[in-house]
């Protein structure tokens, strides 16, 4: 008789990381592109939490003015503006950037 | 001052307007002319249905009540938009790829298709809306009371009801064309999209004009602003709960739901109102604070901030403005009901009244019954029944107080959908029994916490809130267990959401999912995944394509239903006909129904005229998650390494039985040589003898010679059986097989042995003649089998030994046992004595080559029978036996025995054996 198989061994052979499919100069940074857009798309969001909830946003709140505006007035719709013009560069990445996982 | 007149002629005109666009855009449509209609930018717009008549003008109020917390009303969407990629992304996916009608479908459909879900969540999303609707036409005829106190002739009441109905008719017009809810409705999105811009614009206009016309420049509006208003403890917990709230809203209001994920046409365009729906909330919201500011500071103090966008414009003489604000209010309050009770129709049609008329046409639905009018005919009296109510219930609750929080209570109401909803996308544990009890769990507590106390004046209780239900203080619907010093709003919603996000965890850590429900948490969960995968043909189900057709038929249309068929068929690459009614098809035909009626009742329907539904483990485990893949994965390879172990070890056999052959093939030559020189040896050294000695007496010279002779016999007759065993084994020739009776045979063979047998004193026993003794066979080779085995016994048994000829007809053939009284074959010599040259082996034959029983063993297994040696106390009983002609081991032998191989039947090569011969002895295989 043989040698009994050994079976975690074998099972699951990592299928590899393609090598190098693209021609470009370096297809690792094009592909850590990708993935860094999509975590950028994932972090947004929760940038919006922290700076829209009550921690951060009670900083803010108050009396004081700047340039005759209350300050938390400025604050809000200025976060709200940034975060537009976030998400809107990032939807005209992830857009090029087609299809996601 | 304006004139009533003038109000109805120009809301008239508005409404003719938005009829004519819807109209126009329908038409559009139909013709296939779709580019600007389909564009991302309609489609945001009409996600603006959000902001309804209550932000339009209670925005506004609550900026004047209570500061920045209106802007919590939006932070939540702003939250939920921008971060798309997330959750809005894999809604609309899912919406797309399963025909999702509804956000109750949805749910539904995730969990196993369940209708009682889904009736639960329509009946939830109808409670929750009804009163929103109310809020709607309190709003409007609240607007048209500051332009026309009733005293001049509308009474607010009247012109609620006339609103109601236009609107009705409207959405019943532009909202019910299609039967297949999953379709884009072009003229109510169109019309919807030009509200928006209308809404947007009027508010912007009147900011405009309060900043820079009343107000005198930011500045200026913002200096004398009650510090009240930016305090931080505006930024507590009700800023967070109203930002969680319409964060959910946004997403679980069914006419959220509808306009983004069910109609949404295209994912890119989600992407663009990822952006765009934030940036119009922002313009909405822009103008908000500094016309509550205003408002507070021009008005007299006893003026309904509420109105402030209508009464300041008013106040100051620009009657154009307050006419386009009031169209802006008028817009935002229509445009959210419209869309309302689309979405609520379809809910309600699919998950209510359609399952009850499928259970109570059950006989007959599989031949008669238009689904398709009866359908449309349910949306329809939906619309009205739930536009009524909103009406009926503006009309009983009456006081603006009891309303102007409604909104929010909504919000709370439809958020209990969300902990399903997310779990159900994200999580596939999470189970059909868990999903119904928490929402049925958040439902109720929210019902007793905030809607109850809502209309706690109507409901004559006036203590239940002070006091709590019987006098029980731990029961105070504002204070459950004693909760105080919380806002009810938050209050109600600490305490629905743990519970039902306690519940759905829960239960589903102790409940067991069906295979349906696995089936679509897996479609639903790794729907970006899945895509990728072939679509359909998990459930195995068998139905008639004629069926499917008539089903198919009367639910779509007629002519909807050819085409897909058409289309399935091509697909199939057949020409013509009905396509082939496999399990792909029947599950693609299922979806395009649930675009429809929704998931719950097109599988009810489907599930009508196919039978034997299953899902196959195998599904399950292919689009089971990547854990369970590479579990699956490393099992199969242990089943293939076992069965290349399998294989290994055959093949190690056949070698060993290779080897084997070899040296019997070896020991054969050695034996052939060996038989061959023992007579060789004799006549080469006799006739040395007789030519060397020629003066040898002639008696001993014939003597010699004699030896010579029978020695050169003997030669001859081991040569001829030589060659007759290598004839039989490699059995090239089909033998001619003849039907003979083994009676007349065993006489013939008798008389060939008598000689013998009287010399040796063997007394011959024969059992009674058989008459039906037929066999197919080769009379000579038949005889020369018995001959052979009667002469072994004479040779073996030793003298005056007895023997037994008995013949019986088993049930496919004939066997003659050959037994005599000898000293029978040792055990461990049972097979070896059929074996070539057996003397090797101490059974030396004196004057045989030891050929005798292989060769009739060859024999007999060229009839298709075979001859075996019984297991025995006393003496040898050789075992003969033959089938009968016309069974299909003797068809066999007859017909192609060429192809039997040449190892023969001592190495275990072996022949078809028959039922009577299988308490033989095992060959050497």
């Amino acid at each position: 008789m043989q040698a009994p198989p050994s079976a975690p061994g074998h099972a699951a052979p990592p299928a590899g990381a393609a090598p190098g499919d693209a021609p470009g100069p370096d297809p690792g940074a094009d592909r850590h592109r990708g993935r860094q857009l999509q975590d950028r798309a994932l972090v947004l969001p929760l940038v919006a939490v922290f700076l829209f909830m009550p921690p951060a946003i009670r900083l803010f709140a108050g009396p004081q003015t700047l340039l005759g505006l209350p300050v938390i007035v400025l604050y809000v719709f200025g976060v709200w503006a940034l975060l537009v013009l976030c998400a809107f560069r990032l939807s005209r990445g992830l857009a090029r950037g087609g299809e996601a996982p | 001052m304006i004139s009533s007149n003038l109000i109805i002629g120009v809301c008239t005109a508005y409404v003719v307007l938005l009829f004519g666009v819807a109209f126009l855009a329908d038409r559009r449509a139909r013709r296939g002319r779709l580019d600007w209609l389909q564009s991302p930018l309609v489609y945001t717009l009409s996600i603006s249905v959000y902001c309804t008549g209550w932000t339009f003008y209670g925005a506004v109020g609550s900026a004047a009540r209570s500061g920045l917390e209106f802007v919590a009303i939006y932070t939540g969407p702003v939250i939920v938009f921008i971060g798309w990629w997330w959750f809005l992304r894999k809604l609309v996916r899912i919406g797309r790829l399963q025909r999702i009608t509804s956000i109750a479908d949805l749910v539904s459909s995730r969990y196993g298709k369940s209708n009682t879900l889904a009736v639960l969540v329509t009946v939830l999303a109808v409670v929750a809306s009804t009163p929103y609707i109310a809020l709607q036409l309190q709003s409007l005829t609240l607007s048209f009371t500051v332009f026309a106190p009733a005293r001049e002739g509308i009474p607010p009441d009247g012109a609620g009801f006339w609103i109601a109905a236009g609107l009705a008719l409207f959405t019943i017009l532009f909202g019910t064309r299609n039967v297949d809810a999953n379709e884009r409705h072009h003229g109510v999105v169109t019309a919807i999209a030009l509200e928006a811009v209308i809404k947007l614009v009027a508010l912007v206009a009147v900011g405009l004009f309060v900043v820079f016309g009343l107000g005198g420049g930011p500045g200026e509006v913002f200096a004398d602003m009650p510090p009240a208003l930016t305090a931080p403890e505006g930024f507590g917990a009700r800023w967070l709960t109203i930002t969680f709230l319409s964060g959910a809203a946004v997403v679980c209001l069914p006419r959220m739901f509808q306009v983004t994920v069910v109609e949404n046409v295209d994912e890119r365009h989600l992407a663009t109102a990822a952006w765009a729906f934030p940036l119009y909330l922002l313009l909405i919201c822009l103008f908000v604070l500094p016309i509550a500011v205003t408002g507070l500071r021009l008005l007299p103090p006893g003026a309904n901030p509420d109105m402030f966008v209508l009464t300041l414009p008013l106040m100051a003489g620009q009657d154009v403005l307050a006419l386009v604000a009031l169209i802006g209010g008028f817009s935002s309050a229509t445009s959210m009901v419209i869309v309302a009770t689309i979405a609520l129709s379809t809910m309600v049609s699919n998950h209510i009244i359609m399952p009850i008329w499928l259970r109570l046409t059950l006989r007959e639905t599989k031949t008669s019954g238009d689904v398709r009018s009866m359908l449309l005919i349910s949306r329809r009296a939906s619309i009205i029944v739930l536009l009524l109510l909103g009406y009926l219930y503006f009309r009983l609750s009456g006081s603006s107080t009891a309303l102007a929080s409604i909104g929010l209570i909504a919000f709370a109401g439809v958020a209990q959908i969300l902990p399903s909803l997310v779990a159900g996308v994200f999580w596939r544990g999470a189970t059909r029994r868990a999903a119904l009890a928490a929402t049925a769990c958040g439902f109720a507590i929210w019902v007793y916490t905030l809607l109850l106390p809502s209309f706690e004046a109507g409901l004559g209780a006036p203590g239940l809130l002070a006091n709590g239900p019987w006098g029980i203080a731990a029961l105070r619907p504002h204070a459950l267990f004693g909760l105080e010093g919380v806002d009810p709003l938050s209050h109600a919603l600490f305490w629905s959401m743990s519970v039902n996000v306690a519940v759905l965890v829960g239960v589903s850590l102790v409940t067991l999912p069906s295979p349906l429900e696995r089936l679509q948490a897996a479609l639903f969960v790794d729907v970006f995944r899945m895509q990728t995968a072939a679509p359909g043909a998990y459930i195995r189900r068998y139905a008639t394509s004629e069926d499917l057709f008539t089903l198919a038929q009367r639910i779509l249309g007629t002519e909807p239903a050819h085409r897909l068929f058409t289309e399935l068929a091509r697909d199939q690459g057949l020409s013509s006909g009905l396509p082939r009614p496999d399990d792909a098809l029947i599950e693609r035909l299922e979806r395009e129904l649930a675009g429809a009626v929704g998931a719950a009742s097109a599988h009810a329907m489907v599930g009508q005229i196919a039978s034997g539904e299953t899902i196959s483990m195998g599904a399950l485990i292919s689009i089971a998650d990547e854990t369970a893949q590479i579990v699956e994965y490393s099992h199969r390879l242990e089943e293939k390494s076992r069965e290349l172990e399998e294989t290994a070890a055959e093949l190690r056999l056949a070698n060993m039985r290779l080897q084997e052959l070899g040296a019997q093939r070896d020991a054969f030559l050695a034996q052939v040589s060996h038989e061959l020189r023992t007579p060789m040896t004799s006549i080469r050294s006799f006739s040395d003898i007789l030519r060397e000695n020629r003066d040898l007496p002639p008696e001993q010279a014939r003597r010699f010679l004699g030896i010579i002779s029978d020695e050169s016999q003997r030669l001859t007759r081991l040569l001829d059986e030589i060659l007759d065993l290598g004839f039989l084994e490699s059995r090239r020739v089909a033998w001619e097989l003849e039907q003979v009776d083994l009676e007349d045979v065993l006489d013939r063979a008798l008389s060939a042995t008598e000689a013998l047998t009287a010399r040796s004193g063997l007394r011959i026993t024969r059992s009674a003649r058989q008459r039906d003794a037929q066999v197919m066979a080769q009379r000579d080779r038949l005889a020369q089998v018995f001959i052979n085995l009667i002469s072994n016994a004479v040779k073996y048994a030793g003298p005056d030994a007895a023997l037994t000829l008995t013949i019986r007809a088993e049930r496919g053939g004939i066997t003659v046992d050959v037994a005599d009284d000898g000293p029978g074959v040792p055990d461990s010599d049972r097979e070896q004595i059929f074996e070539k040259f057996a003397r090797a082996r101490g059974l030396y034959d004196s004057r045989g080559a030891g050929l005798g029983l292989p060769i009739s063993r060859e024999i007999m297994r060229n009839f298709g029978g075979d001859l075996t040696l019984r297991a025995s106390r006393r003496g040898a009983i050789f075992r003969v036996y033959l089938p009968r002609p016309g069974t299909e081991a003797a068809q066999r032998a007859a017909a192609a025995p060429g192809s039997g191989s040449t190892a023969g039947a001592a190495t275990g090569a072996m022949p078809p054996r028959a039922a009577a011969a299988d308490d033989s002895a095992p060959g050497l295989g």
